[in-house]
């Protein structure tokens, strides 16, 4: 019965999908100037005829529902066109850079549930403490920094001022060039070939960045985890357990936190959405070689070919991973219907 | 009251609201004044406020203007001589070119004066007044210009620009950004969410079916997508953050109506022959309003922090004109050499008042809406 939800939940995605396709690609239909202008107008060394060659090569004189036609096949092929500054294709440039915004991702997830689990269990469990009051005030100050200045703090304290991290990339260029590529995420690349250099320095680098971007996620996580948690401790069964003699360490681990977690999936997920947006940011504080620099460096040239391929990437990942997370919420409690 | 006489009880129900009005005001400002974050929190808010209302007044110079010669003032504590001389340089070009559009003089005194120090200069100034060739008015405002333009308390960014009247100028934005874009939505979304709740049908299931489809975008990714579609600017801006903003309030007042509309005292209005125009106006939004109140407040703080994030982008208020994240961008590219003021005040401000607008939300909402108190 459950598995049946879960895939009607997967089929009711598809429609979405397809929307959000559809809209990214109508949107980009509106900017004043089609590709050709954009590539070749200011230049002034091309013919009319030319233009109009190139207008066709492009497919661009074909009325609007041939090309909407033409991009959703070429995005269910993986083609997202061609980029009109790099004369690449712009999945080729996606997928060089993904890695590394993936690899990123992961850092901000990763250290905003090691610092959140723990924060929001304690903070629950010893209301009103100083460790609760001291975390909660932090979590406050979490929310109420943009990324971006935060990123810029620690470049300043971190970097420029103690000297104990890099300022950008993803790793030194030599040490890079020495490293084998294999999934693409250097960590994983590092330890595979057993390069620890490479290791050390490519954590040193993804080290700043994975706050910056992860520290909202771990203030919000640890305020509704705590909450959560509060509520939960309260609950008759919790007091039951207690009665019954079980540890207190038990009795917060294995009766609690599981279902103190069920309102922490949902945030989480849509702190995701979250997590892609700030990504853009964060990336280019950091001058982080992934997808959302080159959506921002592909703004500044009015590349709209790989603006609407990276966008179309953000959302379907964000639609993907709403799914996800009600999947888990499902699995985490099987009396929420989906 | 002279006039037609009204019945007793209309009178009595007319004052009968009002006493409640006042008297829950009163209570709210008590319990505001009580809740010391929530207090904290409103009165830093209210400064921000007044900063950016008397923001000409308070800012001694002009935030667009750039003084080449002080690009990159460091702040008043860690001036040292070279940085003075600098000052005072730049003080003594703007006052004689003030003076040249003043009063004739010719070459060999003007280059006479540009050799004086600051002291010297005004006491030649002063002089020159003495003798009936300055108005004695246009002399102190020469003496307060000097004055001016000596004083960059927080430093200058790389086009020389004055740090503090560029933070405080930027309040302005930054608050005008995120009143407009909550007040909108907010007001959108009452609209939208009283019909599509009270009434329900195919204009809900529309509204409903579009709101989810926005949702599928992450919020900074969509606004971003509208600004390189639109371009840049103020009112783009706040378009772009509008498109998305009011579903959450939609969101919101929906459901509040939908759990509203099943209430006893609604089937009494119905029944008193109350149109539903008047249910909603009068009797359903009264009820729901504070929420709305505590959402909008909690989401100021975020639509601050867009705005701040796409002017970093380069995609929202661009330079010169003064905004907190082109400031904080601008003055990125020196951060590696050390230059830590030029981001550290605006970035300070954005935290300030955002985290001040967080605190007044979250007292709001422990104050407005007990039903979701968390102790």
């Amino acid at each position: 019965m459950r598995l049946i939800k879960i895939l009607e939940r997967i089929l009711m995605t598809i429609p979405v999908m397809i929307v959000v396709a559809i809209l990214v690609f109508a949107a980009m239909r509106l900017i004043p100037g089609d590709p050709v202008d954009v590539m070749y107008g200011e230049s002034g060394f091309i013919t009319d005829a030319q233009l109009e060659q190139m207008r066709k090569e492009l497919k661009l004189d074909k009325p609007f529902h041939v090309q909407l036609y033409l991009f959703l096949s070429g995005l269910v092929r993986g083609d997202l066109g061609i980029s009109y500054t790099k004369h690449r294709p712009v999945w080729d440039l996606i997928k060089e850079r993904l890695p590394a915004t993936v690899e990123l991702a992961l850092g901000a997830l990763i250290f905003g549930l090691i610092m959140a689990v723990p924060i929001g269990i304690v903070s629950a469990v010893k209301q009103n403490s100083l460790i609760d009051r001291t975390s909660m005030a932090a979590a406050f100050v979490g929310i109420s920094i943009p990324g971006f200045i935060l990123g810029i703090m620690l470049i300043l304290i971190f970097s420029v001022k103690l000297k104990l991290l890099p300022t950008a990339g993803r790793i030194d260029p030599i040490l890079g060039l020495k490293l084998k590529d294999i999934t693409g995420l250097h960590i994983l690349d590092s330890i595979i070939t057993g390069n620890l250099p490479a290791l050390l320095d490519s954590i040193k680098h993804l080290i700043l960045p994975s706050i910056a971007l992860g520290a909202v996620l771990a203030a919000i996580v640890a305020r509704v985890l705590r909450s959560s948690m509060i509520e939960v401790l309260r609950a008759d069964y919790v007091t039951l357990a207690r009665a019954k003699g079980l540890r207190g360490f038990f009795v917060v681990t294995k009766h609690a936190l599981r279902n103190a977690l069920i309102p922490t999936v949902t945030v989480v997920g849509i702190q995701i959405g979250v997590l892609l947006g700030g990504n853009m940011i964060i990336e280019s504080v950091f001058a982080w070689p992934g997808m959302g620099r080159l959506a921002v460096a592909a703004i500044k040239e009015s590349d709209y070919s790989v603006i609407q391929g990276v966008v179309m990437i953000y959302a379907l990942t964000f639609v993907a991973a709403n799914l996800l997370v009600d999947i888990i919420y499902t699995l985490l409690n099987p009396k929420i219907e989906l | 009251m002279s006039g037609p006489a009204k019945t007793s009880t209309t009178v009595d129900l007319y004052r009968v609201k009002s006493k409640i009005l006042i008297s829950s005001l009163y209570s709210f400002l008590r319990e505001l004044v009580a809740h010391r974050s929530a207090f904290l929190g409103a009165v830093v808010v209210m400064i921000f406020i007044l900063a950016a209302i008397f923001a000409p007044q308070i800012t001694p110079l002009d935030p667009t203007k750039q003084r080449l010669q002080l690009s990159l003032l460091p702040p008043f504590w860690a001036q040292d001589e070279r940085d003075l001389a600098r000052l005072e340089k730049q003080a003594k070009l703007e006052v004689l070119k003030e003076l040249r559009d003043l009063i004739e003089i010719d070459e060999d005194y003007l280059a006479r004066l540009k050799g004086l120090d600051m002291q010297e200069m005004l006491a030649e100034l002063e002089r020159l007044s003495g003798m009936g060739r300055l108005d004695r008015k246009d002399l102190l405002r020469l003496k307060d210009l000097g004055k001016k333009v000596m004083v960059h308390p927080l430093g200058c960014d790389r086009m020389g620009m004055d740090l503090l009247s560029r933070v405080i100028y930027g309040t302005r934005i930054s608050l005008l950004v995120g009143i407009l874009v909550v007040g909108i939505s907010g007001f959108i979304g009452i609209v939208l969410g009283s019909i599509a709740g009270y009434y329900r049908g195919w204009f809900d299931t529309l509204i409903s079916r579009f709101c989810d489809l926005l949702l599928a975008f992450p919020y900074l990714i969509f606004a971003i997508l509208i600004m390189v579609i639109m371009g840049g600017g103020f009112m783009n801006m706040i378009f772009a953050l509008t498109f998305k903003a009011w579903v959450e309030f939609f969101r919101l007042v929906r459901g509040e109506f939908l759990s509203e509309k099943t209430k006893e005292y609604i089937d009494a209005a119905k029944v008193a022959g109350q149109s539903s125009f008047k249910i909603i106006i009068f009797e359903i939004l009264p009820n729901i309003i504070h929420s709305v109140v505590v959402l909008g407040t909690l989401r100021m703080g975020y639509m601050i922090i867009m705005e701040a994030s796409l002017s970093y982008l380069g995609l929202g208020i661009a330079p010169p004109t003064p905004a907190w994240g082109s400031m904080v961008y601008l003055g990125k590219q020196d951060i590696i050499t050390g230059i830590w003021w030029t981001v550290t005040f605006p970035g300070l401000a954005i935290l300030a008042l955002v985290l001040s607008i967080n605190l007044l939300g979250e007292g709001l909402h422990d104050i407005l809406d007990p039903r979701l108190k968390v102790d």
